[in-house]
Parts: structure tokens; sequence; C-alpha cells
């Protein structure tokens, strides 16, 4: 009896260890290393936003966001095709980064001070976005000083909620708030009339109108409430996978300025331009440094082509987004993209 | 008066349990340096991240603001206030569907065992149908469908001083000041102004935990009836009793002996599945503090496990009562 008694308690003990050991295993010791061992790019990204990150007609997650993880396993692993997509929201995000769950996000998140000491590092801003309103084309309102008792429906923990908050609160006017776990039961909402008015990155507000049959029936209000800098994400403490990041999404930039694209990045290498053959690693060991192929910024360009590609594939004129480069033109062109020096 | 001297173990009772104690002591040891493991582990890993690591966060301002609070709650209150708000709007939603899930479920579970015939029939299909449906898929269906259904605020329903409109059931209050009469609820610009607001997601989350867990209830509560003996109610009938007042005096308290167990773990169910709100927007303890606060503060860990505190001791609460009323009604008996 007692020793029954005792290997059951012996096997309840072992479970309880299994729990526990997976609960507290130790952090990552270091994410390049991991990538390269698992020989696959865990990325986190957003459930669905049409030209981000949304599944197409086959079934196949593309967009602007899965470009960049593609990018990023381009050039740590050599191979865009060995990715691995996590869809996930703001809460699993948050914690599932820091615990290993994916190695980044490339995701729709905004730069935010909080955020970033709280651990979560912003490598390379990718998307210059700004939040704004959309309201019904019959709407009372048109400006936001309109919306004054209004009802709103936005996305749980975005930084929208803060923004209302202080913009409302600093011109004075009073508005009702109702939050989403996502951001499409939001627009459902708003769009079953539960609210006056969806607050979103206007990125987002036209990814949303693109898919909606009757765009006509809404419209956006002119005046943008904020900056949203927007990029992937890594884990602070990584300093090698951060410089990896950093530097791939600047390739993808440099690339553009340069003039080097998807389709001639070949015949570039032979270019006699030294910061072109600096950027593809025809010369210096800058990638070898990181940690990665000194190739790494060629992979990254062969597999999705620099930033513009990105955009007009993605996003642009040409898209059902139908989004001008705006502030994310570059800065020769009087927007606000810019790659550091690749030297 | 002389101390009654306490039994001493006989060296034979003890060493026959000894291996009984050393397994416990082992185990409580074994126990401990997980948790004292873990814990370091974690603090060992946040310093290596240079996580900031505590609860400091709770007395900022939070900034944002809560659809329904039962609290005063401003931009100004802090992380702690929107916390307490957030329970207290989970606890409210739970005792809500509680009580109406419990009626359900005796209505039904009395309409299940009478006579064939539609009563019966119609018990039946409620069961079948409600509890093999998706609960999300439900509280879904019943926050659109009710947004769809009830028109605008400018074409509001109007029923006496009650307003009824897709932004929610709008209740006339008594008012002191300036004049004592009824603050009468009315449409103004955006808004509605005065009287007591009750929201759709309050609404149809009530409405889609109640009829979910009612037809859990039904069964369980049909269950507990059926457990009662039939001479029981044989003589019931031949003392005269009518047949609500025997189903009241000698039938539910029978029931509920066999069913209060099983309902307790059904109302434990209930209070978890209370955190689907987070889908319709119902401002609850997953929503605000599982969602907002952990994002707003970047202090994830924290939250989440503020998160299961909360949960969990409701869900103990509810157990200790369950416990508490079994054992009353076991003590009734003599038992």
């Amino acid at each position: 009896m007692q020793l029954r008694r005792m290997l059951s308690n012996a096997s309840k003990v072992f479970l309880a260890l299994t729990v526990i050991l997976a609960l507290t295993a130790t952090a990552r010791a270091d994410v390049l290393d991991d990538v390269k061992t698992n020989g696959v790019l865990k990325c986190g990204v957003t459930l669905s936003a049409p030209g981000f990150s949304a599944e197409n007609n086959a079934g196949k997650r593309e967009g602007f966001d899965i470009d960049l993880c593609k990018a990023l396993a381009a050039a740590a692993l050599g191979d865009e095709t060995k990715i691995q997509l996590t869809p996930m929201d703001l809460k699993t995000a948050f914690a599932g980064l820091p615990t290993g769950v994916v190695d980044v996000l490339t995701h729709r998140f905004t730069w935010t001070q909080s955020r970033d000491i709280g651990g979560l590092k912003f490598p390379k801003i990718m998307f210059f976005d700004g939040q704004g309103f959309v309201v019904a084309q019959k709407s009372k309102a048109n400006k936001i000083a309109d919306l004054n008792n209004a009802t709103i429906c936005t996305l749980q923990g975005s930084t929208s909620e803060l923004i209302v908050a202080s913009y409302f609160g600093a011109h004075k006017l009073k508005y009702k708030i109702v939050t989403f776990a996502s951001a499409e039961q939001a627009w459902d909402a708003f769009v079953g009339k539960r609210c006056d008015t969806v607050i979103n990155d206007r990125s987002g507000l036209a990814a949303r109108l693109a898919k909606l049959p009757n765009k006509d029936d809404y419209r956006v209000l002119a005046e943008t409430v904020s900056n949203e800098p927007i990029g992937p994400i890594v884990a602070q403490g990584q300093q090698r996978w951060e410089d990896v990041v950093r530097f791939t999404l600047n390739a993808l930039v440099a690339a553009e300025e340069l003039g080097v694209t998807q389709a001639n990045v070949d015949e570039q290498r032979n270019s006699q331009n030294p910061d072109v053959q600096r950027l593809l690693g025809m010369t210096g060991d800058l990638g070898s440094k990181m940690g990665v192929g000194n190739d790494y910024a060629y992979k990254a360009i062969k597999a999705v082509g620099n930033y513009g590609e990105l955009w007009d594939r993605n996003v642009g004129p040409k898209t059902p987004l139908r989004l001008e480069r705006g502030r994310n033109a570059l800065v020769a062109n009087g927007g606000l993209m810019m790659s550091v020096p690749i030297r | 008066m002389t101390a009654i001297p306490k039994p001493r173990m006989s060296r034979a009772i003890f060493m026959e349990r000894l291996p009984g104690y050393a397994g416990q002591a082992v185990l409580l040891a074994v126990v401990a340096w997980l948790a004292w493991r873990g814990v370091s582990n974690f603090q060992a890993n946040a310093r290596a991240l240079h996580l900031s690591v505590g609860f400091g966060f709770l007395h900022g301002q939070a900034g944002f603001q809560i659809a329904q609070s039962l609290i005063e709650f401003t931009a100004q209150s802090s992380y702690l206030d929107a916390i307490i708000a957030a329970t207290l709007n989970t606890l409210l939603v739970v005792a809500l569907a509680g009580v109406l899930s419990t009626l359900i479920g005796l209505c039904i579970a009395f309409g299940r065992l009478a006579p064939p015939g539609l009563v019966r029939g119609a018990s039946a299909a409620y069961v079948e149908v409600f509890r093999n449906i998706p609960l999300l898929l439900q509280i879904l269906f019943w926050y659109f469908s009710a947004i769809a259904l009830l028109p605008g605020q400018e074409d509001s329903l109007q029923l006496g001083p009650i307003l009824l409109n897709n932004r929610g059931l709008f209740l006339p209050t008594l008012q002191i000041d300036p004049t004592i009469g009824l603050n009468r609820p009315h449409v103004e610009g955006f808004d509605v102004v005065g009287g007591f607001a009750i929201l759709p997601e309050l609404m149809a989350l009530t409405l889609g935990l109640s009829i979910y867990n009612g037809a859990f209830l039904a069964e369980i509560f049909r269950a507990g009836i059926l457990s009662v003996p039939r001479g029981q109610i044989e003589a019931a009938a031949s003392v005269g009793l009518s047949g609500v007042r025997a189903a009241w005096l000698i039938v539910l308290p029978q029931a509920l002996r066999v069913a209060l167990p099983a309902a307790g773990g059904q109302y434990q169910t209930l209070a978890k599945a209370s955190s689907l709100a987070a889908a319709i927007g119902y401002p609850d303890i997953m929503q605000i503090v599982g969602g907002t606060v952990a994002s707003q503060t970047s202090q994830a860990l924290e939250a989440m496990s503020l998160v299961v505190l909360l949960y969990a001791t409701i869900n103990l609460v509810i157990a200790l009562a369950v416990g508490l009323g079994n054992r009353r009604l076991l003590k009734h008996e003599g038992r």
C-alpha cells in the first residue's frame, strides 16, 4: 500500500516537474544561433490586414510584412522559403517574442517609448504611418471636432486607445469607446453602426476599405492625429540578431536608393559603384562580421526586391490599397525613408 | 482538573508510517526546490534581458477610458482602478448570467420531464441545439445580430421613458437635483444623454452565457430531479400537495443534493467562459487587464499573472460557496 502510494506520488512529482521545467526554461542564449540551428525563421505576423499579412485565394499568406520576414530568412539562412508564420494578436505577440515563441515580429506595431524600454526593440522603421478616423459617408462629422460625444470603436491595447484619450482630452471633446480583441470585430461593429467612427492607422483603414464592396459609403477624415512609426520587433538583449534585422531592413532601402532591384541584382554584383559593391558584399566583410553570409543583402534583395518594389507589389497605387508613398518616399524624393550608410 | 494525557503513538505504528512521512517530506522538498528554481530562474532571465519586473506600474495613470465601469473611472485613474473596474465588470456579467442560466436550467429541466408533447420536445431541442454550438459563435451571433436588428439612435425605439437602440438599452433614473423626478434618456447629437445605459455588449454576453450554460444546467438539474425516488413524489401527491408545491418542497431540496456539486462546476465554467467578452468589446478582466493594461505598460507577464490570479480567485470563491452550500444540505439530513 505504502509503496503504491509513494509511486503515485512520484508520478505526480514527475508530471509537476516537467510542467515547471517547461515553464521556466532558461532564456534563449542567442536568437541568431537558434535560427541557424533550427534552419527556420519564426515570424509573428498580424492576423489579417490585406496588403500587409493576409491569406490570398490560394490560402497562402502574403503581403508587406510577409515579404519582410522572407527578406530576413534569406539574409540569415540564405533561403526565403525557410519561414514559419505565426498569426498573433497583440497579447500573444508581446508575450511570445521574449519567451521565444517567435524570433521576430514582422507586425503592425508602433514604436513607442514604453514598448521599447519594456523589452521590445524596433531595429528600423519600415512604415511611417499616422492615425485617422473613418466615418459613414452621410455622417454629420466633417472634421474630428465634429465627433464630440461620438462612440468610437477600436482595437484593445492599441496605441489608438491612448491617442483618442489624449487628443479628445486636449481638445475638450467627449467620447465613448468600445474596444475589441481584433481589428475585424471593431470594424464589423462600426459597419453595423455600433460606433460612429473607427480609429486606426491610415494604412489599416485603407486596407479595410479596400475589402468592402460598398467602400463609397465611407470616408476618411482628413486630419491625421498621430505619428505611427512601424517596423519589425526583436527581443531586448539580442544584439547580434538585432543587428542582422536592422541591416537587412536597411539593405532593402539602400537598394532602392542605389537603383538595385530584384531583376538587376545579379548584374549589379559587377557594378563599379563602391556603395553597391559594399551593399552586395562584393567588397568588405560587414555581413560576416554580423555572423551571416557576406552576401546577406544580395540574398534579401534577390528574394523580395528593394523597398520600393515591396511597396508597389503589396500596398502601392496598383494594389487594392492604392497607397501613395507619401512620407514613406525616399528622402531624395521628399519623404522620410532612408538607409543608414552601409560602410 | 487534570489534563488528559495525549495518547502517545506507539513505536510500531510510527515505524509503519515512517516511509509515508519520508515520502511527503521528499515531495515537499522537491516542490519547494522547483518553486525556488522557477522564481530565481525567472528573475535571472529578466535581469539578463534587462526587463523591469514588478507591480510598481499599477499606480501609474492609465490614460484610457472604459466603456462601462461600476466605479468612477476617468482617463486620470490608475491602472489599479482599471483592474478593479474590469474585475467588477466580470463579476457583474457572471452574477447576471449565473442567475439567468439557473432559471433557464430549472425551466428546461422540468420541461424535459413534462409528459411527452410540445413542451418536452422543445426543451430537448433547446438543450441539444445550444449545448452543441461553440459558445464564442453564439456570443458573436447574439452581439452582431443585436447590432444589426436594433435601430440606430436617430430612430430609437421608445417605450415610455425607456429607450432602445444599437447603442444600448437606456433606462430612466431617479434624479434629486435640480428637481425630484425622472431623468429621461434622450438622444442629443451623437449621444444618448441621461438615464442609465445597459450596453449591447453586456446584453449579448449575458444572453450568450445564460443560454449556453442554461442548457448544461438543465441536464444537471434533470439528473438531480430523476434521482428523487418516485415514491416521494407520489407521497407528496397523496398528502394533497399541488404539483408546484411538491416540486418546490419535496423534489427540489432532494434533487439539489445530487445536482449541486455538478452545478458548481458549471458555474465555474461560466466564470471562465465570461473571458470570451474580449471578442465583443465588453470590458472584462481579460480585455482590460490581459489586453489594454498588458500592452500599454509592456508588463505582459505581470498583467497575465494578475489575470490568472483574478480568475483563480473568482473560481475558488465559487467552489467555496458551493462546498458550504453542499455541507449545509447534507447537514439538514443529519449526515
